[in-house]
């Protein structure tokens, strides 16, 4: 048959290795390739600071409709600050704020019931979830109250080496038949959570309904 | 029939139409970098796929079946319009394979979150959440996707001969990424709701509606471009009219997966409706284009036959015609049904002669006794 015109094909009995010779270069290729994706890119994002920490003035959308004011020189990983996107946010959005190890992630999506339930559904998922990724004990709950005036629920999580918090709120938002859940999760070492307590609880307290 | 016609030897030759296809090469770096690259993908969407079967088994069982249904529908699509020198179920399979599990654990997964992670840090998260996802994504997943193609290109370079089988593979590559990446928003779109089944329905109808211009297309297109840029024995390099695919299958994605932010405060965004179309029209172009050889050698297969009087001439017009052609000489017939069996019955002749290496065996004259049975019954 004909072969070799293209480099490609050449000859199965040069090789190297114990490799047609052929095939070393393009599937070294491709396998550079994989190891850029999965290995060396992830590595260089993990080392790579923020450049842009949160200022006083920003506020974040949650989800179309509420907001929530972040402390100042914590970063914004993921999400959307009002006024600064294109694209609009939906009613189902996450947000991440980080300031070293500690986390602070709100998940927000339409809900059709009261905190408790919403708390009830989200400690029944993290029930499922610790079979798999580790448990941590569970606090009794208690409730939380936004400057705003909305009422939600919470709960403290204590693992081996981190510590947090669960809160859920459901707000009724103007001109919508179902109510939007929002679920915080602060989350991170024992001593790191503790020295930005106050941080924390300003943060839940500022969320708010706009609409 | 004794004496193989020159033309005949030659298509079986140029297509490598018959050939079969062998994963398992030890002498071929290209098997090895692809099983490690699909065993590294399987241990990552493993990982996914215990979180979603522990906490959302319900989404992510929906998302198997409906998505199930979705790709068995594309397959035999892809499999319809690959019809004249096909490519073997094995190499489809692979492709689908690379697709489901090596292009999406090994490369996207990883490497688009580090993308979008990277861009919100150097440059803001609200600039991720406009264009964070139109950067990472057209990059990392058609060079993620077009590397099965060139891998698959290494294991089967007699099979692959033509940039429409490099459309072909693409397709079935793009399909496997496709969904893949559709079962996992499946789940996705129920974590993100509190685990309400309900929003992962609402992602499968989302995503089924939008399963068209999507992956399968984008690799379809970069698959045909990666080919005509390498070049085959029978099919000259055009270095240009390659890259120009490969990019433009990645621009379209850039624009599909920014639309919203181009859209910005606009209500109804025409952006993926303009996408859709563009792609749509340049996938058919590129078959279009490329689908010459592919007919030239099923006549150049099938013409010995006309000759022999197993096959009438008009009958090789259709079967190696484009679809209207076909659909055409089917409706003139008295018997339209009649017709279709014929021109089916002579399609697996060809196939089997090529699988023959054009020899006259057995089997080839069974097909052919098959073809006259089609005519009476």
């Amino acid at each position: 048959m004909a072969d070799g015109a293209t480099g490609i094909e050449g000859s199965a009995r040069r090789r190297l290795t114990g490799m047609d010779r052929n095939t070393i270069a393009p599937s070294l290729l491709v396998l550079g390739l994989g190891v850029l994706m999965s290995i060396v890119l992830p590595s260089i994002e993990r080392d790579a600071p923020y450049r842009h920490p949160l200022r006083h003035d920003q506020v974040a959308e949650l989800a179309a409709g509420i907001t929530l004011v972040p402390t100042a020189g914590w970063d914004l990983a993921t999400g959307a600050l009002a006024g600064h996107t294109r694209s609009p946010v939906g009613t189902t959005a996450t947000t991440e704020i980080v300031d070293g190890g500690v986390k602070f992630v709100v998940q927000a999506a339409p809900f059709a019931a009261t905190p408790s339930a919403l708390l009830r559904r989200i400690k029944q998922i993290s029930a499922r979830l610790d079979r798999t990724r580790g448990s941590s004990v569970a606090t009794r709950t208690y409730t939380v109250r936004t400057t705003q005036g909305a009422v939600g629920v919470g709960q403290d999580l204590v693992g081996v080496s981190r510590q947090g918090s669960v809160v859920a709120f459901v707000f009724r938002l103007r001109g919508r038949a179902t109510g939007e859940g929002v679920e915080v999760v602060a989350s991170g070492p024992k001593g790191s959570i503790s020295r930005r307590r106050d941080d924390i609880v300003a943060m839940i307290r500022s969320i708010r309904a706009t609409s | 029939m004794s004496a193989l016609s020159t033309d005949r030897r030659r298509a079986i030759e140029q297509s490598g139409w018959g050939e079969r296809f062998r994963l398992i090469q030890p002498h071929n770096l290209a098997f090895w970098v692809y099983c490690l690259l699909v065993a590294g993908g399987a241990v990552v969407i493993a990982g996914q796929v215990s979180i979603a079967a522990a906490a959302y088994s319900g989404a992510l069982t929906s998302g198997i079946i409906a998505f199930g249904l979705l790709a068995a529908a594309y397959l035999w699509f892809i499999h319809h319009e690959d019809r004249y020198t096909t490519v073997p179920r094995g190499l489809a399979a692979a492709g689908f394979v690379w697709g489901f599990v090596g292009a999406t654990g090994a490369f996207a997964l990883l490497g688009n979150d580090a993308v979008i992670n990277l861009s919100a840090k150097a440059l803001g998260a609200s600039f991720a959440f406009d264009w964070g996802p139109a950067l990472a994504a057209p990059v990392n997943e058609e060079l993620a996707k077009g590397a099965g193609v060139l891998l698959l290109l290494l294991l089967a370079p007699r099979l692959i001969r033509s940039p429409f089988d490099g459309l072909i593979l693409g397709a079935f590559i793009g399909l496997g990424f496709q969904i893949s990446e559709d079962i996992s928003y499946a789940w996705i779109g129920a974590a993100n709701s509190f685990g309400d089944i309900g929003a992962a329905w609402g992602t499968i109808f989302a995503r089924t509606l939008a399963s068209i211009p999507s992956h399968w297309m984008y690799t379809g297109v970069f698959g045909a471009g990666l080919v005509w840029f390498i070049g085959r024995p029978d099919v000259p390099a055009r270095r240009w009219l390659g890259a120009g695919l490969m990019l433009t299958a990645m621009l379209m994605h850039g624009l599909w997966d920014a639309s919203a932010a181009i859209a910005g405060d606009n209500v109804i965004s025409v952006v993926p409706g303009i996408v859709a179309c563009l792609l749509i029209s340049l996938f058919i172009w590129v078959y279009e284009n490329s689908v010459g050889t592919e007919r030239e050698w099923m006549r150049e297969l099938m013409t010995p036959e006309v000759r022999l009087g197993v096959v009438e001439p008009e009958e090789l017009e259709a079967v190696a015609g484009d679809r209207a052609k076909r659909k055409n000489y089917i409706r003139s017939q008295p018997n339209p049904r009649l017709a279709a069996h014929v021109i089916e019955a002579e399609t697996d002749l060809a196939h089997q002669i090529a699988r023959d290496g054009g020899a006259d065996t057995e089997a080839v004259r069974s097909a052919r006794a098959a073809v006259a049975r089609a005519r009476v019954i």
